[in-house]
């Protein structure tokens, strides 16, 4: 990689330091003069006709200066998709943990205890928890605009299906479940509003600004451009911070109380409010050749949806679709229902709608060769996609290196070798998986933009949108922006994402960021350049073509003395009469299809990411209990353009997929979250040493052809457990979390069925 | 948090007259590992607060007793508990059992006494303090009463104290030769410093290729309060143990249990985990097989 | 009823003597009282391990610790462990090693291996995984952070 100086290299995070030493402030950190504490109240039931709400007593209480209702609100609806939620409850509530009043108070100890004085009268109303008990007639509707409770519903075929399970050697069905999996970022969600001079300005950590600026305009009736939104340091996100109502609710109490107010969840709130993993039921029915080739995929999905939309429309569709990519599928049949029910709201995690479906076809393909007798892996290869398909649903795939994933992820662990020497509980599994760099569904835009900004010392600011959420993306971005400029790594600062600074941006969502953000940072960068060039041409008096910028120092390619600093470049252009300072602009667009209606087809992004991963079991067939020895992780994500990030972001994937796969869970009973503060995170115990392979095919899209890599490495990983546990002791898991008790009750079973 | 009337006394008689004074309105804090939470979140909200912090030093020691047993003071850390070489040498069980308490961080804070006061079901060490059949030492107003460990527990999260009444030590009796023991804290899946989802404490005198002379077998986590597994020692006690026998015993401890659902464990699944590990430890002491491998 | 109680600590090397409610806890009078917002609060509860402190060198959840528990007693924050701005080999090893993602988890990742590494300067594996397992990081996966504390055992500086 000797033609690039700063991309591929293994430099440290851009903001490591603020973080190790406690300097990075995130949004609870701040303080502002004046500043309230706000705390929300909350439904305790899960479907309620809201009576009388009786404010007075909190009101009363010194030190509250706010207390708010949906009667101080416009009570405007909104949503991503559709329109279906208010900033505070209305005239009903439909989950535990709706929010139905706010207040603001100097203190937490004085917000808390005037929550306690709000008195609100419910009429307790019929609730539906179950999606298919909430699809049934006569089940209580949660909003009159979706009399069936269907928020969604996706239905379409590819190719021939009868045709492709005639063909089929062999036909499998199996119901596949996933679990409600909370994306636990440590940060929990907070907000900061300040209301001053007509300006409504908020700090929080959502992933993205520009559409939740968007909401909230619509949501208070304000002026797009009336709301500045901040983005602080985020503490993680996964997904759940894409959509939350505490900015919301902030921001109307900072508008009552005319005061800066700050607002934390609790984990509490957390676990019981925010926005979770969509959870799926996936009936799957597939066939295959004697040879393993796939001819049909015929799949039901109904989606949990809980009781407001938002992105699970966007999540509904990519279960429905995605994975149909990773494979040479010719005949495919959906039919993908979102169902309203009395539950937490949920939303997008880590993949978004792709590891459910991937839990349930990577099981499946694994019981077809099983019962086909041939290899999984060898399964996995005879359907993988290649370079230059263009897939059942029109995506064009430009770079795939699924293939060699498979390969260099078989041959580091030693597949056929582990494989003969197998011995009862222990076993080995595989999976593949797609994702997307980019999805095409916020109206019909997708692209980024930049400005790089050069000073007088030399220094380089990137001032983009896109978002930093400890994914990486600065990073990145100053690599590249370094890079283009011929300056160090060192020496390029980055904003953070301010809609009143920042150039519009879509943000930290569809593994976006590096091939899409990437290419607009580049853009801006290439603009300084040539500004900086032009002017460093004019004092070297040589052609702008002719020059070269290293670590800082333009000279005249092959006359080494002739040289200039970029400082000195940088004043070149300004001072003198007509100079101007150099501000390079990037403003990228991308080439997709937004995919109408129930027919779902087109290419939705720009490049798409695979990936392949092993692991090796050891399962104590006494309790049921899986220790995880061993995970390789082939992720293909393009040109890697920082090693160690993207080792970290494949680590930390495969990790949050083991606890999707084994022991996270979000049970609720009555739509009450149960023992909430016991969701099961992983820790270090359970992780196992994940050996990550960068599979770099240069993709023609991506800046230096790169690819995302941020949500791949979780997708692929319940069913590669789900696999090796089946391997290990012989019995299949259709549900997740693989716990314990269901594979010792599995095993026994089998037990009871062999001794009749 | 709910405003506090905040008190420090400095000996354990003082304790007891301000507990006395204020009754069911005064809490004590230890090392408030459980009851900082349950301030904050206002599920307790007392009228005053009696730190036990400046209490006399022995309340945080361990010292020994006549005929090799072992006095620990309520106020010992976990982590002290872990480390404190006595314990280690005349109770290895139980320094082991304090070692996988919760995280680092909670057996820094969470003391012995203040553990055994919050009596949740799944408690690690009552169990195995009731195989060596411990006592506690408990202060009143009056004077002071012993008990064995046994039945200091009324209930889940409840204990026999009064509300004048300070848990102060506990006694680990001496015994001639010493019991054999072992405490299984299974997690299955969880954290290895989430509360037991079982937890088993077996000792026994005797077993090694002899017949069984004494065998205590006690539950956490699948009763109200740590559960004696009598059925089972009665089988057991005065035999040789062979696989079919532990076979039983195992199916006997987990007969008597009355467990309940929760979201990361069914009532049935924990009975059957008793059943398995019961039989493991016994494996273990016996020489009949590995005992638990974790 | 005493409505604020003399207190005095010892944070950071600095000592303060001030007069506190007796219902603030640790985490609070660092953050609200004293602006160290290093520190983090995330589970609330003292299982995450966002919180952590030392206190007279042992890790402790400061979420969970009353103010008046630690009266007299020695505190470090994440902020003491770079006095000056020198990173503690420990912090150089986090950034070094890619152990840093979202960095919310980082303070009590460090200060719960800083307690490790102060009584124990040789941990073995096992030790490692007890102090890094205490705590939770829902980015890294753990690995690189593993990595970055065994290296400072292992005399990385």
């Amino acid at each position: 990689m000797a033609e690039f100086s700063v991309i591929g290299k293994p430099f440290p995070r851009i903001d490591a330091k603020a973080k190790a030493m406690g300097d990075a402030k995130y949004t609870a950190d701040m303080r502002l003069p004046g500043m309230l504490y706000g705390k929300v109240l909350r439904s305790p039931f899960p479907h309620a006709r809201i009576r009388q709400i009786e404010t007075a007593r909190a009101k009363g209480l010194t030190g509250v200066r706010a207390v708010i209702t949906a009667a101080d609100t416009p009570k405007i609806k909104y949503g991503l998709v559709v329109d279906d939620e208010l900033p505070l409850c209305d005239d009903r509530v439909r989950y535990v943990g709706d929010e139905v009043a706010a207040v603001a108070a100097i203190d937490r100890d004085t917000a808390e205890e005037a929550l306690d004085l709000i008195e609100v009268e419910y009429e307790e109303l019929p609730a539906v928890f179950d999606p298919e008990e909430a699809l049934r007639p006569g089940a209580p509707v949660l909003h009159e605009q979706f009399p069936n409770n269907v928020a969604s519903h996706l239905n379409f075929e590819r190719g021939d299906i009868e045709a492709g399970l005639r063909e089929a050697a062999v036909v499998l069905e199996e119901t596949f479940r996933t679990q409600c999996h909370h994306q636990y970022y440590m940060e929990n969600v907070a907000a900061l509003a300040n209301w001053s001079e007509g300006k409504l300005t908020i700090w929080c950590p959502l992933q993205f600004l520009e559409i939740p600026r968007q909401l909230l305009a619509k949501a208070l009736n304000l002026r797009l451009s009336d709301i500045r939104m901040i983005q602080a340091y985020v503490g993680g996100g996964f997904g759940g911070k894409l959509d939350q109502k505490l900015p919301v609710v902030t921001a109307l109490l900072a508008l009552k109380s005319r005061r800066p107010v700050l607002c934390e969840h609790t984990r509490e709130e957390e676990m019981q409010a925010a926005r979770p993993r969509v959870p799926m039921i996936i009936r799957l029915k597939m066939g295959a050749r004697k040879d393993g080739v796939i001819t049909a995929k015929d799949t039901q999905i109904i989606a949990d949806n809980g009781a407001y939309s938002n992105w699970a429309q966007g999540i509904l569709s990519t279960a429905a679709t995605r994975v149909d990519s990773a494979y040479r599928y010719r005949n495919i049949r959906t039919d993908a229902k979102l169902v309203y029910t009395n539950k937490t709201p949920t939303g997008a995690f880590r993949g978004f709608g792709n590891p459910q479906i991937t839990f349930a076809v990577g099981s499946m393909i694994d019981m077809l060769a099983r019962e086909l007798g041939i290899d999984p892996a060898e399964m996995h290869r005879k359907n993988a996609t290649q370079t230059g398909d263009v897939t059942a649903h029109g995506w064009v795939i430009n770079s795939c290196g699924l293939t060699e994933c498979i390969d260099r992820a078989l041959e580091r662990i030693g597949w056929p070798a582990k494989r003969q020497q197998k011995t009862f509980g222990r076993g080995l599994g595989v999976a593949c998986a797609i994702h997307v760099s980019g999805n095409r569904i916020i109206g019909d835009y997708d692209g980024s933009a930049a400005f790089v900004k050069l000073n007088e010392d030399g220094r380089a600011n990137v001032i983009c949108g896109e978002g930093e959420i400890g994914q990486g993306a600065n990073t990145i971005f100053a690599q590249i922006a370094a890079e283009e400029l011929g300056v160090r790594y060192e020496d390029v600062d980055m904003s953070v994402a301010d809609t009143d600074v920042t150039p519009f941006a879509l943000g930290a969502w569809a593994t976006r960021v590096t091939a899409i953000g990437g290419n607009g940072v580049r853009m801006a960068a290439r603009d300084a350049k040539r500004q900086l060039l032009e002017a460093a041409a004019e004092k070297l008096e040589a052609n702008p073509d002719d020059l070269v910028i290293r670590e800082g120092v333009i000279s005249v390619k092959g006359l080494p003395g002739r040289s200039l600093t970029v400082a000195d470049a940088v004043k070149a252009s300004m001072y003198k009469k007509g100079g101007t300072p150099v501000i390079g602009r990037g403003q990228f667009s991308v080439d997709t299809t937004v995919q109408v209606g129930k027919e779902k087809f087109g290419n939705i992004a720009p490049a798409y990411s695979f990936a392949c991963q092993v692991a090796e079991v050891e399962v104590n067939p006494e309790t049921g209990v899986v220790k995880v020895l061993r995970v390789v992780a082939a992720d293909d994500l393009g040109r890697a353009l920082n090693p160690l990030s993207a080792e970290g972001q494949v680590e930390g994937g495969v990790v949050q997929g083991l606890g999707y796969a084994l022991c996270e869970e979000l049970v609720f009973e009555d739509g009450r979250v149960l023992e909430p503060m016991e969701y099961e995170v992983p820790t270090a115990w359970l992780a196992p040493n994940v050996e990550s392979i960068l599979v770099e095919p240069i993709d023609p899209f991506g800046p230096y052809g790169a690819k995302g890599t941020g949500e791949t490495p979780l997708v692929p990983v319940a069913a590669v457990i789900a696999n090796a546990v089946c391997d290990a002791v012989g019995v299949r898991i259709t549900s997740l979390p693989i716990t314990p008790e269901k594979i010792r009750k599995a095993l026994k079973a089998k037990q009871e069925a062999a001794g009749r | 948090m709910r405003p506090f009337e905040y008190a420090e006394p400095v000996s354990v008689g003082e304790v007891c007259e301000i507990l006395g004074r204020h009754g069911e309105d005064a809490r004590v804090i230890a090392g408030g590992n459980s009851l900082v939470y349950f301030l904050k979140r206002r599920i307790v909200s007392p009228r005053v607060l009696v730190t036990l912090q400046s209490l006399p030093a022995a309340l945080g020691t361990a010292d020994p007793m006549p005929g090799g047993g072992l006095r620990l003071g309520a106020l010992m850390t976990h982590g002290a508990v872990a480390t404190h070489p006595l314990v280690r040498e005349r109770c290895p069980q139980l320094a082991t059992t304090a070692a996988n308490i919760g995280s680092v961080r909670v057996r820094n804070s969470g003391t012995i006494g203040g553990s055994l006061c919050y009596a949740h079901p799944a408690i690690d060490t009552a169990p195995v303090l009731i195989t060596l059949g411990a006592e506690v030492v408990i202060a009143a107003r009056g004077g002071t009463r012993t008990l064995p460990v046994e039945q200091f527990f009324s209930d889940a999260f409840k204990s026999v104290l009064a509300p004048d009444e300070l848990l102060t030590e506990i006694r680990l009796p001496g015994h001639g030769r010493p019991l054999r023991g072992s405490y299984i804290k299974f997690v299955g899946q969880k954290a290895k410093s989430s509360m037991a989802i079982v937890g088993i404490a077996v000792a026994i005198r005797g077993g090694d290729g002899a017949p069984v002379e004494e065998v205590h077998i006690v539950l956490g986590g699948v009763s109200p309060t740590p559960l004696r597994a009598r059925r089972a020692e009665d089988l057991l006690r005065g035999k040789r143990a062979t696989p079919e026998l532990l076979r039983q015993v195992g199916a006997a401890a987990a007969a008597g249990t009355a467990p309940w659902d929760d979201p990361w464990a069914s009532a049935g699944y924990k009975r059957d985990m008793v059943e398995v590990l019961s039989r493991q430890a016994l494996e273990g002491l016996t020489g009949l097989g590995p005992g638990y491998q974790g | 009823m005493a409505t604020r109680i003399p207190m005095s600590f010892t944070i950071n090397g600095d000592r303060y003597e001030m007069e506190l409610p007796p219902q603030r806890t640790l985490l609070e009078l660092l953050r609200d009282e004293l602006g160290l917002t290093g520190t983090k609060e995330s589970c609330g509860a003292g299982i995450c391990g966002a919180c952590t402190v030392l206190v007279d060198g042992q890790p402790v959840s400061s979420c969970i610790k009353m103010a008046f528990q630690v009266k007299g007693r020695e505190i470090t924050t994440i902020e003491g462990l770079a006095p000056g701005g020198q990173l503690d080999p420990l912090q150089e090893a986090f950034v070094r090693h890619g152990a840093i993602q979202c960095g919310y988890c980082t303070p009590g990742m460090i200060i719960i291996a800083k307690g490790l590494l102060l009584q124990n300067p040789y941990p073995s594996e096992e030790e490692i995984y007890e102090a890094v397992g205490s705590n939770i990081c829902r980015c890294t996966g753990y690995v690189k952070i593993v990595e970055a504390v065994r290296a400072v055992a292992r005399g990385e500086r």
